[in-house]
């Protein structure tokens, strides 16, 4: 009985300990999520360009022509809306040969042949200059039942011409999605064309690049005030690296000390009304808040550790920031007031650069990507990422097809459609402005021929 | 000695149990501990939208079924399974009273008599389904729900009604909380002469 008896507690301890080991398993299992996301896919609105003509009996302005066709048919296929087809190319078949034209001899649309390409909508317009003035009317008409949409006009001058033409398509991408476009936009960004790196804007599509500083100070970190009135800035212009306000309607520029310490990577906050800086105490980058006087200066993130790059979330009730608080680098989000401190990238060494989608529902970053190089030394690479608010469905954008340099600073459009970013994919350690499509698909170089870094995406006029 | 060994068996017992409540204790939330991974499959890329447009349509525009209600939103379709989309019903049943009618462009009921601006349809389609997501319901084979609204001539959405429940809450509230951030729609067309659009949308899923 006794040997009975103490083989069954020898039984019901081995059981134990193996249930209790089984438990353990499971709760390290817990720790390790996989999920799975379906791909959502968007189609585009299939929509016909029918080249502007200029109306009988005025001269021919080719060149005028030229740059309404080329700019809002560009303006259209970088909007991410639409799915363009210029009816001033033929159609072509698989193998490339044409096989049928859109436009008759009198340059009339085939809206039959249209119709079964399930073309949905056609863009057409005229144009008359008179004088120094230039008319434009544009139209969209129902392809099927050819029932005119909308008709409108515009007037130009011939160096308000492009800006004129951008507001057309944009016109265009609210007709079709209740939303404005982002054609009229503009980036500020810092370039080493003049020398030291100044401040320039361009317009979206990398044309009218203006100078806007030119003290020889070196300049880091423009950032669009929400209005699109004012920039901030960093620079070296007075010895300490200081935060600077640029008035673009006046041209003044003004400091706003913080007690002589050096100030990073300022962000206007949504509403207009605040700024989170980096301020570098003890050696070390901790983030406020800030009035726009640098009044009612009050602690966000003042933990051990190097904080830095904040973006603020479009309703202005938290932000993104970078954090190397436990050794490796990563990107976090906080409330506004200093609640809900979490972590959202746990992937890598090194992640951060964070920009909010003005959407809400996206946060871009930049990670390192460590590869070994042919000769054995390691190196990073940095690429783009894109990832949920609460760090879910990681999406890599750049650097897909092979190593496509260094992509960093992204820069969100105000339609959350499109990021602005830096790369030196083209010529290694210099560095260009590159806009994609929120999903890495489509990448048009905008800004090149210099070193150019740390573009800020402009809101819409 | 039997009273030894079980008191011993009964005090092993209690440690072990205590082992493992402690050990469910420090099972911390997943999203805490920093060692999520997360295994993503990147979304397939959009195809050339000249290759969307290879289907080639014959014929004038004409009255289809209602199964064949989404093909001029081919490219909708093709995106994914769980498409709203517009239908054609028979007169609705519930709350909405005023008249609807068929139109030309296939399967869309309307609550105006001519509606001659078909691509109006599709766009509309399109941003709803943007705002669209589904949280996947095991269990759960085939809803459909069907929304009434109004569009006025800015494209602000109007009079949202549930013209028809899925039976399933969860779905119902998806559906009409994709309306709420489709808000606003593209305004209506210049040349169309009412003040508003009434429109019959179904919203299905199909897991």
């Amino acid at each position: 009985m006794k040997i009975f008896v103490y083989n069954l507690y020898k039984c019901l301890t081995v059981f134990l300990l193996i249930l209790s080991f089984g438990l353990v398993g499971v709760s390290q299992a817990q720790d390790e999520v996989r999920l799975r996301i379906q791909a959502r896919i968007t189609p585009k609105i299939s929509i016909a360009f029918k080249p502007f003509v200029e109306k009988t009996g005025t001269r021919l302005h080719a060149a005028i022509r030229d740059t309404i066709n080329q700019v809002l048919v560009r303006d259209m296929k970088v909007s991410g809306v639409f799915a363009v087809r210029d009816l001033s190319v033929k159609l072509t078949d698989e193998a490339g040969e044409s096989v049928a034209a859109f436009l008759d001899e009198s340059g009339e649309a085939d809206l039959s042949l249209l119709r079964k390409l399930s073309v949905q909508i056609m863009v057409s317009g005229t144009f008359e200059v008179r004088e120094s003035q230039i008319e434009m009317n544009l139209k969209l008409t129902d392809v099927v039942t050819q029932r005119k949409i909308t008709e409108k006009g515009y007037a130009a001058f011939d160096l308000t011409l492009r800006r004129v033409i951008h507001r057309v398509a944009d016109d265009i991408v609210l007709q079709m999605t209740g939303e404005r476009g982002v054609a009229q936009t503009r980036m500020v960004f810092t370039s080493q064309r003049t020398g030291a790196p100044e401040l320039f804007v361009a317009d979206y599509d990398g044309y009218n690049i203006r100078q806007l500083t030119n003290d020889r100070a070196r300049k880091y970190s423009p950032n669009w005030s929400p209005d699109g009135t004012k920039i901030v800035y960093t620079s070296y212009r007075d010895g300490p690296h200081e935060l600077y306000i640029l008035d673009l309607q006046t041209g003044e520029t003004h400091k706003v000390p913080f007690g002589g310490k050096t100030t990073l990577a300022p962000r206007w906050s949504p509403g207009g009304h605040h700024l989170v800086i980096g301020l570098v105490i003890d050696g070390l980058s901790k983030l406020f808040l800030s009035g726009l006087d640098g009044a009612d200066l009050k602690p966000l993130i003042t933990s051990y550790g190097i904080n830095i790059s904040p973006s603020w979330s479009p309703r202005g009730d938290q932000v993104a920031y970078m954090s190397d608080r436990l050794r490796d680098k990563h990107v976090y989000v906080v409330n506004v007031d200093g609640s809900d401190d979490h972590r959202i990238t746990f992937e890598g060494k090194y992640n951060g650069s964070p920009a909010w989608s003005p959407r809400g529902d996206r946060i871009a970053f930049v990670s390192g990507d460590t590869l070994r190089q042919e000769t054995g030394r390691l190196e990073r690479i940095f690429n783009i990422y894109t990832c949920d608010v609460n760090g879910g469905n990681l999406m890599k954008i750049t650097g897909n097809n092979g190593i496509e340099g260094d992509n960093v600073n992204p820069s969100w459009s105000p339609d959350g459609l499109h990021l602005l970013f830096s790369s030196d994919r083209d010529e290694i350690g210099r560095y260009n402005l590159y806009v994609m499509s929120w999903d890495g698909t489509e990448i048009y170089r905008v800004i090149g021929d210099s070193n150019n870094r740390q573009p800020s995406w402009g809101p819409r006029p | 000695m039997t009273h030894m060994i079980w008191t011993s068996g009964l005090l092993h017992i209690i440690v072990l149990g205590g082992f493992i409540f402690l050990n469910m204790l420090w099972t911390r939330p997943v999203s805490s501990t920093g060692r999520q991974t997360y295994y993503v499959n990147l979304v397939t890329l959009p195809a050339p939208p000249e290759k969307q447009q290879a289907r080639l349509v014959d014929g004038p525009y004409k009255v289809v079924s209602r199964k064949e209600a989404a093909a001029p939103q081919q490219e909708a379709s093709m995106a994914l399974k769980r498409t709203p989309r517009l239908v054609s019903e028979e007169p609705n049943k519930g709350p909405v009273t005023s008249p609807s009618f068929e139109t030309d462009m296939s399967g869309v009921r309307l609550d105006v008599k001519e509606f001659e601006f078909p691509y109006y349809l599709g766009v509309i389609q399109r941003k709803i389904q943007q705002h669209f997501v589904v949280p996947r319901m095991p269990g759960v084979k085939q809803l459909e729900a069907i929304v009434y609204f109004k569009i006025d001539r800015k494209g602000r959405i109007h009079h949202i009604i549930l013209e028809r429940e899925s039976r399933h809450p969860v779905f119902d509230l998806t559906a009409q909380r994709a309306l709420d951030s489709s808000n606003p729609l593209p305004p209506l067309p210049d040349t169309y002469e009412e003040d508003y659009l009434g429109v019959h949308f179904a919203f299905e899923y199909n897991p």
